[in-house]
C-alpha cells in the first residue's frame, strides 16, 4: 500500500495516509476484506476546504476511479451511477437528452458521492433543497462486509446523506434529474446594501428558481454590504442547443503572497462590483459560467499560495439581520477580506439528512487567506456572533470548530453516531468529537 | 446504421472511454476481457451512454489457443465489422521484470505476441469485407528503448513495426489502421507506478482521441497530442548523450 499526501482544497492540513485506489466495486470489497484493522475514509476530488475530507495517519480511499454509470432512464431521468462519476460527467451525459441536475454547488469537479455525503446545496436551494432530497437510492457496503440498499424512508439513509462519508463507502448512487435546459435567463441586479438585498432576495425567490448575491465585503461606510444579486431561471427557449462545455485556464504554480494583499483585492472588489454599470442587466448564459465560474480556472486555490485559505460558512435564522450587518462590519474592518463573499437566503425544503447543514435563514460563505493568529481571532469573533444568533458552520467547509461548537450546531449528532461505521473516521470527527 | 465495434481488453480506463465515443453515437459493441464481473460493469456503463446491443465475450487473452473462438464469436454477432480496437496489455515494474526472465517473457506475451495472434486472425475478417478501421494501441515507450521501460517498450516497440506493415498490407485491401501511441495515462494499470508528472493525461481525454482518429481513419495517433513532438525529440537525441541520460 502506498502512501502520499492527499490534501483538501483549503491546503492548509498536510497530512499523510495510506491510500488505496480501487478501480472496481470488487476492489473495494476485496481490499475491506484483507484489511480488517484499517481506520479508512472514502476520499472524492477533495473539494472539501477542511479536514472533513481527510484522515490523518490513517487510510484514504480513493474512489475516483469508480466513475461509471450503471444506468440512466431517459424517460424518467432516473440516473445510477458509482460514486466517483463527478456532477461534471453527469451534465454531459445529462444534457444531450434534455436532463439537468437537480442542485449544482458552485463547483462540478465534484464526485457524486462527495456531493451526497456532504449534501450540498446552490442557488436553487429554496425551491429544490439540498442534492439529498434528489436522491432515490444508495448502494453502501459498511467495513464489515454487509451490502445495504438504501432508499430514502430508511434511517441509514438519512445518516448517509449529509454523512460526511462516516456511515460506509457508498458504491452506488441513483438520483433523479430534472428536465431542463442548461441555459438561463439571467438578471443581475446591484444592491447598495444589506436592507436593499433582503428585499430584493424577498422578491426574487418567489419569482426565480435561481438566487445569490456576490457581497463587497472590503467596503465600509455607506458602501457597507453593497453588491450583485444574481437570479435566474432555466430558459424555456427550444432553440438552444443542449451541449456541455469544456474549461480551459488553470493556475500551475503558488501564487507569491503579495498577489493577494489588500490593495490587490480592493481593486478587484472595486472592478467585479463597477463591472457592471447599469442597475440590472438582463441575459441568457449558459450553464457553465452560471453556475461554475471558477471551474475556468483550473486549482485556482493556489492563487492563495503555500499556506492555504479557509473558507468560512455559516448559516444564521432569517430574523438574525442585525447579526449579520455586524458580521459584515467585522470582516470589512478586519481588512482580511477576500476575494468574494456569497450570500443567499435558505428555503425551509427540509432535507433526509441527519446531519444537514442547511436550515432557513442566510447563509454566507466567503474565503480567508491563512494569516495565521490573526486569522484565528477573526473566526472566534465571527462564531460568537453565529453562535449567539442560533447559527451554525457548515463541516464541508470547516477547519477551526471545536467540539463544544460542534455539539451546539449539531445537536442530531446524538441521533447520527449510532449508523456510524465503526472503521471508518476522519480527521474532522476526531476534531470535533472526543472519542471521535 | 449503428457502427458494430469489437474491442479486445475492454475492461481497461482507455478503452472504456474510447467506447462511450461510439456509444453515444449508440454503436453495437462485441466486448472481450478476462473478468466477467468487470465487463458486465462496462456494459451497464455502455448502454447507460446510449449503446444498442452489447455482447460480452469472457477470455484471457493470454490464451492464445482460444483466440480463433473469439473470431468466431464476434462474427456471428456481426455481419460488418467497423472497428477492431486492440487495447490489452500490461504494464510491469522494469526494475523488477529487468532481472527476472519469466516476468519479462510474460510482459511480452501480453504486450506484443498475443496481439500479434488476434490481429492476423482477425485481418482474415476484414481482408473478407475489404473494409473496416483495426485500432491498436501501442505506446510511445515503443518509439525508443529507455532505461525505465525497455521490456515493455520492446514488445511496444514490435507492435508498432507489425502494425506498420500490417498497415500497408490491409491498405491495399481496402482497410485502414491505426496505430495508436498513448503517452503516460493515469490509469488503474499505471497507478501502482505512482507517477507525478505534468505529463499524466486522463484516460477521458486519451479514449476520445482514439476513437476520434479511428473514426477518421488516422494511421498514427499520438495521444495526447503533445507526445509527438517530445519523441520526435527523444528519437533524435544521438547516441553518445542519450546513454549518459536516466530516462
Amino acid at each position: 500500500m502506498k502512501t502520499n499526501t492527499y490534501q483538501s482544497w483549503g491546503r492548509f492540513f498536510h497530512y499523510s495516509h495510506s491510500v488505496i485506489q480501487p478501480a472496481w466495486i470488487q476492489d473495494v470489497v476485496e481490499s475491506l476484506k484483507n484489511n480488517r484493522n484499517q481506520i479508512l475514509l472514502p476520499y472524492g476530488l477533495g473539494r472539501s476546504y477542511g479536514d472533513s475530507c481527510l484522515n490523518q495517519d490513517q487510510t484514504l480511499m480513493d474512489m475516483k476511479s469508480l466513475n461509471r454509470f450503471v444506468s440512466f432512464n431517459r424517460e424518467t431521468g432516473h440516473m445510477r451511477c458509482e460514486a466517483g462519476v463527478t456532477l461534471g460527467d453527469i451534465l454531459d451525459l445529462a444534457i444531450p437528452h434534455g436532463w439537468f441536475l437537480p442542485v449544482s454547488p458552485g463547483t462540478k469537479y465534484v464526485t457524486l458521492g462527495g456531493a451526497v455525503a456532504n449534501d450540498v446545496h446552490g442557488k436553487n436551494h429554496h425551491v429544490r433543497g439540498t442534492i439529498g432530497n434528489h436522491i432515490t437510492a444508495i448502494k453502501l457496503l459498511r467495513t464489515d462486509g454487509t451490502i445495504h440498499d438504501l432508499t430514502p424512508e430508511m434511517p441509514l439513509f438519512k445518516a448517509t446523506v449529509a454523512g460526511l462519508g462516516l456511515t460506509g463507502v457508498m458504491l452506488e448512487i441513483e438520483l433523479k434529474l430534472i428536465k431542463e435546459m442548461p441555459w438561463f435567463d439571467t438578471e443581475n441586479i446591484k444592491f447598495g446594501g444589506l436592507d436593499e438585498f433582503f428585499q430584493i432576495s424577498d422578491e426574487s425567490d418567489l419569482s426565480h428558481e435561481y438566487t445569490v448575491a456576490w457581497v463587497d465585503c472590503v467596503s465600509t461606510g455607506k458602501n457597507l454590504g453593497r453588491g450583485i444579486f444574481m437570479r435566474g431561471n432555466h430558459s424555456k427557449d427550444p432553440s438552444l442547443p443542449h451541449k456541455s462545455v469544456k474549461p480551459k485556464l488553470m493556475v500551475p504554480f503558488n501564487f507569491p503572497e503579495a498577489a493577494l494583499s489588500k490593495p490587490t483585492i480592493q481593486v478587484f472588489n472595486q472592478l467585479f462590483y463597477h463591472k457592471q454599470i447599469s442597475k440590472s442587466m438582463v441575459s441568457t448564459v449558459h450553464y457553465d459560467p452560471f453556475f461554475y465560474p471558477l471551474d475556468k480556472v483550473h486549482d485556482w486555490n493556489k492563487i492563495y499560495g503555500k499556506r492555504g485559505f479557509f473558507q468560512y460558512q455559516f448559516v444564521i435564522p432569517s430574523s438574525e439581520k442585525n447579526a449579520l450587518r455586524e458580521i459584515f462590519s467585522r470582516i470589512a474592518r478586519s481588512g482580511m477580506s477576500s476575494f468574494l463573499a456569497v450570500l443567499k437566503k435558505f428555503g425551509d425544503v427540509p432535507s433526509p439528512g441527519i446531519l444537514s447543514f442547511p436550515e432557513p435563514g442566510y447563509t454566507l460563505a466567503l474565503d480567508f487567506a491563512n494569516m495565521g493568529p490573526k486569522t484565528d481571532k477573526l473566526f472566534q469573533i465571527l462564531d460568537r456572533i453565529v453562535d449567539d444568533a442560533g447559527g451554525k458552520l457548515y463541516p464541508a467547509k470547516d477547519s477551526k470548530m471545536d467540539p463544544r461548537q460542534f455539539k451546539n450546531y449539531y445537536p442530531e449528532f446524538e441521533d447520527f453516531k449510532q449508523w456510524m461505521d465503526p472503521n471508518i473516521s476522519s480527521s474532522f470527527i476526531r476534531r470535533v468529537v472526543k472519542n471521535g | 446504421m449503428a457502427k458494430n465495434i469489437i474491442v479486445i481488453g475492454a475492461t481497461s480506463a482507455i478503452a472504456l472511454h474510447a467506447c462511450r465515443y461510439w456509444a453515444k453515437e449508440n454503436a453495437n459493441f462485441f466486448l472481450v476481457a478476462r473478468d466477467d464481473l468487470k465487463l458486465s460493469r462496462v456494459k451497464e456503463d455502455l448502454i447507460s451512454f446510449g449503446a444498442t446491443r452489447v455482447v460480452l465475450h469472457k477470455q484471457d487473452l493470454l490464451d492464445q489457443s482460444a483466440h480463433p473462438r473469439i473470431i468466431e464469436e464476434a462474427s456471428k454477432c456481426f455481419d460488418k465489422v467497423d472497428h477492431l480496437l486492440v487495447a490489452h496489455g500490461t504494464l510491469l515494474d522494469q526494475s523488477q521484470v529487468a532481472g527476472n526472465v519469466e516476468m519479462a517473457m510474460s510482459e511480452i506475451h501480453a504486450n506484443y505476441l498475443s496481439q500479434v495472434s488476434l490481429l492476423i486472425l482477425f485481418s482474415r475478417v476484414f481482408v473478407t469485407q475489404k473494409e473496416g478501421n483495426i485500432g491498436v494501441i501501442s505506446s510511445v515507450a515503443g518509439d525508443r528503448g529507455r532505461m525505465s521501460n525497455f521490456v515493455y517498450g520492446s514488445a511496444k516497440g514490435g507492435l508498432s513495426v507489425f502494425c506498420e506493415g500490417l498497415r500497408n498490407y490491409l491498405y491495399h485491401q481496402g482497410v485502414s489502421l491505426t496505430l495508436i501511441k498513448p503517452g503516460m495515462v493515469a490509469t488503474p494499470m499505471t497507478q501502482s507506478l505512482n507517477i507525478q508528472s505534468p505529463l499524466l493525461a486522463k484516460p477521458e481525454v486519451v479514449g476520445q482521441e482514439i476513437a476520434k482518429g479511428m473514426s477518421r481513419h488516422r494511421k498514427v495517433i499520438y495521444t495526447p497530442f503533445y507526445w509527438r513532438t517530445v519523441m520526435f525529440i527523444i528519437r533524435h537525441i544521438p547516441s553518445f548523450l542519450f546513454d549518459r541520460l536516466k530516462l
